[in-house]
């Protein structure tokens, strides 16, 4: 009796704490759920003040990075929101889409038929997954129904086009980005003075640079500490890029749709990545830093590091403002695009597309969302890049200059994201003139600019605009990721025995085991049906 | 039956609430199940997608990676039964014995403590532990051994190894406190009958302590079993690296990676409704054995 009361005791304490785990679980996932809904609600149609005309009412998705400070509310209610609800004359009811899970948050929303009127994302491949399944609807009629300003600006754009449309209609609504710049390597100037280098032109210059970085101590502080290069998610697509290799990336090799990693070129760039690491002209931890990256960063910030393979966006990472006042010394330029046996590839260009908007097939009120869009287009962008004119900036010969860079970035940085068209073009008089007055920014600003030209000046290899729609193929990428991923790693790390032709026998048996040479056949299809739209 | 039902109306009725949180949030979402037997298209829903039969059985088993996974799966688990099991019964025996009060309250604490902290965090940790340059681990590795620093974390040999230990740190304190329960239960007119006959500590561990806590064991025992096609995904997710795939890919990582990054809900369904199976059969099969070694059991 004992026994089996003490025993039945333990028991009620384990199904409690499960219970427990269970509701707060439950309870976290529908507040989350709820609240923005609630939220929005609050300054829905039934509260809005008598409209003079018929104002309309759509759902719209926004990228939650967790920028809006508490202060100013959600990303579901904020002062933009309200203002965009005032001033396009449509209510939107915005639903948080967390950046790093856009792919989970939007697959539960549709199953579960919550998916909001204006489905946008820059993932292209989800959407085409997304129009396949019967999502999404197609746009043109709405564009020559209900639309002014947004029609006009296709036309003037026709280079969209192609990024629009899916199996052969249109069915997404986009703008051109601000810049296609993506990937870029900078340098500490100040270092190679002073080791009387010159600013590396080829890979093997690169190599010999960095070596000299290692064994020379740049930084003049009497020891052998400098890990001359530091990484970002861009190191290895920078280096794929030298080789015109990007992994995972679809070619076309004599006239045959193949997989990056089975041109002669990946094993270079493997061979690459191998060297650097074997030499330890990077981090020799890196692959548990791939996470936060939190080391690379301090390396660069420090100082421990004078080649950064990063983004020709300052504003954020690289050589920002941050990074000046940690190093006042520092004089950092942009590497220009790095020779190899085959040739130069310039650094890597986005699509020239911004954010794609698809149609939800349920949406009840398309007028209104042309209505919204037009707005976006013509006006609304403006105040959401640049926060109130005499508040957040001055315009000086026709430039918006911020005027207090921590109250922008407080009250107006987070407004971007809700951009989902617009007509900004970024040029390095128009970032040099938005840096303000502090220095450091001015710096940074200065450089991003000099990144643009450097990614203008060349072309860059792509085959493939964007992913191949290939069901067969986009069911096993991520499968596939995660084995050319560990195979890479290995290889990289894993001294002598492994070699680069070993991991491409490696990755080309995953491929087969994934079906690969079923898949190859489907996407050289999909590329010949689809060439003619690509150029 | 009628008059118990009559007489205890109001304890029926207090069972309500839970009785409905079960059927609705652990019994209706089984309907998700029928899933595995369809082909799932996100816009006809549940019930309007076409059935598929076993067709997603059928690639299960004939996938070769699976295997692999079920293999990790199974021997992380195996490891865990093994190594992280006893931790806790070893330390509450420990613990029991401690005179000092306080300081049992403080060490048991601390031992409790890693268990509010998230694996994100956890994981964090680990990394920085057992880092080859800035590490504690491989700081004394070198002072006090001389051994070259090791990259533990990138090692196919070395990761089972620590992901078990950080399991033990995480969870030891838990169940540290539910065998000390067990064991303040024990009469401790045994522990004098035995002292007076002679015995020494061993000996009362032996045969008072441990026969005291049998049936918490067997009953932790049973549940474990129900786990073992399950390894917590948030662990691994948040300690496993681009290197070492091929052993720390289990169930939950794969469904995750098939069901939600891949976007094939029915083939997930399948490969969880398989776990579930063989993870009801496992519960099944030791609970007969315990009752028959003389345990209460579950049921």
């Amino acid at each position: 009796m004992g026994k089996s009361l003490r025993r039945n005791a333990i028991l009620a304490v384990l199904l409690g704490t499960a219970l427990l785990a269970g509701a707060c679980s439950n309870g976290k996932v529908t507040s989350g759920d709820n609240a923005p809904q609630g939220a929005a609600s609050g300054n829905g149609t039934e509260q809005a003040a008598p409209p003079q005309e018929e104002r309309g009412s759509i759902s719209a998705s926004i990228y939650d990075r967790g920028r809006v400070p508490a202060e100013e509310g959600s990303y579901a209610d904020n002062r933009w929101t309200r203002w965009m609800n005032e001033q396009s004359g449509v209510d939107v009811k915005w639903t948080p889409i967390p950046r790093a899970q856009e792919f989970d948050k939007y697959n539960m929303l549709i199953a579960s038929g919550q998916a909001p009127d204006l489905i946008t994302s820059y993932d292209r491949n989800m959407l085409s997954r997304f129009v396949s399944q019967g999502v999404a609807q197609p746009v043109d009629e709405y564009i020559e129904k209900y639309s002014t300003s947004y029609k006009k600006y296709l036309e003037e754009h026709p280079e969209l086009k192609p990024y629009l449309t899916f199996d052969g209609k249109m069915y997404a609504v986009a703008s051109m980005r601000n810049t296609r710049a993506q990937t870029m390597i900078w340098i500490r100037q100040d270092w190679l003075d002073k080791l009387n280098l010159k600013m590396p032109a080829t890979v093997d210059e690169l190599l010999d640079v960095a070596r000299a970085f290692r064994d020379r101590d740049p930084d003049g502080n009497g020891e052998k500490d400098t890990i001359p290069i530091a990484m970002t998610l861009a190191y290895d697509r920078i280096v794929d890029d030298w080789f015109q290799a990007r992994s995972a990336e679809w070619m076309i090799e004599d006239g045959k749709a193949t997989q990056s990693f089975f041109t002669e070129r990946y094993k270079d760039s493997l061979a690459f990545q191998k060297l650097a690491y074997d030499e330890g002209l990077v981090d020799k931890e890196y692959v548990t830093d791939r996470k936060t990256w939190a080391r690379q960063k301090q390396l660069w910030l420090t100082g421990k590091s004078g080649i950064l393979f990063g983004f020709a966006n300052t504003t954020n990472e690289g050589p920002n403002a941050e990074f000046f006042k940690s190093q006042p010394n520092a004089v950092v330029k942009p590497v220009p695009p790095i020779a190899t046996k085959y040739g130069t590839n310039g650094y890597q260009k986005e699509a020239p597309n911004f954010l794609l908007t698809l149609f939800n097939k349920d949406m009840k009120d398309p007028k209104a969302a042309m209505k919204f869009i037009d707005w976006m287009l013509d006006s609304g962008w403006k105040p959401l890049t640049y926060g109130e004119e005499g508040i957040h900036y001055e315009l000086k010969n026709g430039i918006p200059v911020t005027k207090n860079p921590e109250k922008f970035a407080k009250e107006v940085s987070y407004a971007i994201e809700y951009r989902l068209v617009h007509q900004e073009q970024l040029s390095a008089e128009s970032l040099a003139a938005q840096a303000g007055d502090d220095p450091n920014q001015q710096k940074a600003m200065q450089l991003f600019g000099e990144a643009l030209a450097i990614v203008a000046q060349t072309a860059y290899r792509q085959d493939f605009p964007y992913p191949p729609s290939v069901p067969e193929y986009t069911d096993i990428a991520s499968q596939f990721k995660a084995k050319w991923e560990e195979i890479a790693t290995r290889t990289t790390i894993g001294g002598k025995s492994y070699t680069p032709d070993r991991a491409v026998a490696d990755i080309r048996k995953e491929w087969d085991a994934l079906g690969g040479k079923n898949i190859e056949a489907k996407v050289q299809q999909w590329y010949e049906q689809n060439k003619e739209s690509f150029k | 039956m009628k008059v118990s039902l009559k007489r205890d109306v109001w304890l029926y009725l207090f069972l309500l609430p839970g009785l409905s949180f079960f059927l609705l949030f652990k019994y209706a979402p089984l309907y998700g199940e029928i899933l595995a037997f369809k082909d799932f298209r996100i816009v006809d829903g549940i019930w309007n997608s076409p059935w598929a039969g076993f067709k997603h059985f059928d690639r299960l088993f004939h996938d070769e990676e699976f295997w692999t996974i079920l293999r990790n799966t199974l021997l992380l688990n195996l490891y865990n039964i093994v190594f992280v099991f006893p931790a806790p019964i070893v330390l509450a025996l420990l613990l029991n014995e401690l005179r000092l009060a306080w300081y049992k309250r403080l060490v048991q604490n601390l031992l409790y403590l890693p268990n509010f902290i998230s694996w994100v965090v956890l994981g964090g940790i680990v990394v920085t532990v057992l880092s080859p340059s800035t590490g504690v681990v491989n700081h004394i590795l070198a002072r006090v051994f001389g051994i070259d620093p090791v990259y533990f974390m990138v090692s196919t040999f070395w990761w089972p190894i620590v992901f078990t230990l950080s399991s033990i740190w995480q969870t030891a304190g838990w169940g540290t406190i539910l065998y000390s329960a067990a064991m303040a239960g024990i009469d401790p007119g045994l522990y004098e009958a035995a002292r007076i006959d002679g015995a020494g500590k061993a000996r009362q561990i032996w045969h008072i302590t441990l026969p005291g806590i049998r049936g918490t064991i067997a009953i932790l025992l049973i549940l474990q079993m129900g786990r073992m096609m399950d390894v917590g995904f948030e662990q691994v997710y948040n300690m496993q690296n681009a290197a070492v795939y091929s052993v720390s890919d289990v169930i939950s990582t794969y469904v995750y990676r098939i069901g939600l990054q891949g976007a094939q809900y029915s083939f997930a369904t399948a490969v969880g409704l398989f776990q579930g199976v063989i993870g009801l059969i496992l519960v099944l099969t030791v609970n007969q054995i315990i009752k028959k070694m003389g345990e209460d059991g579950l049921w």
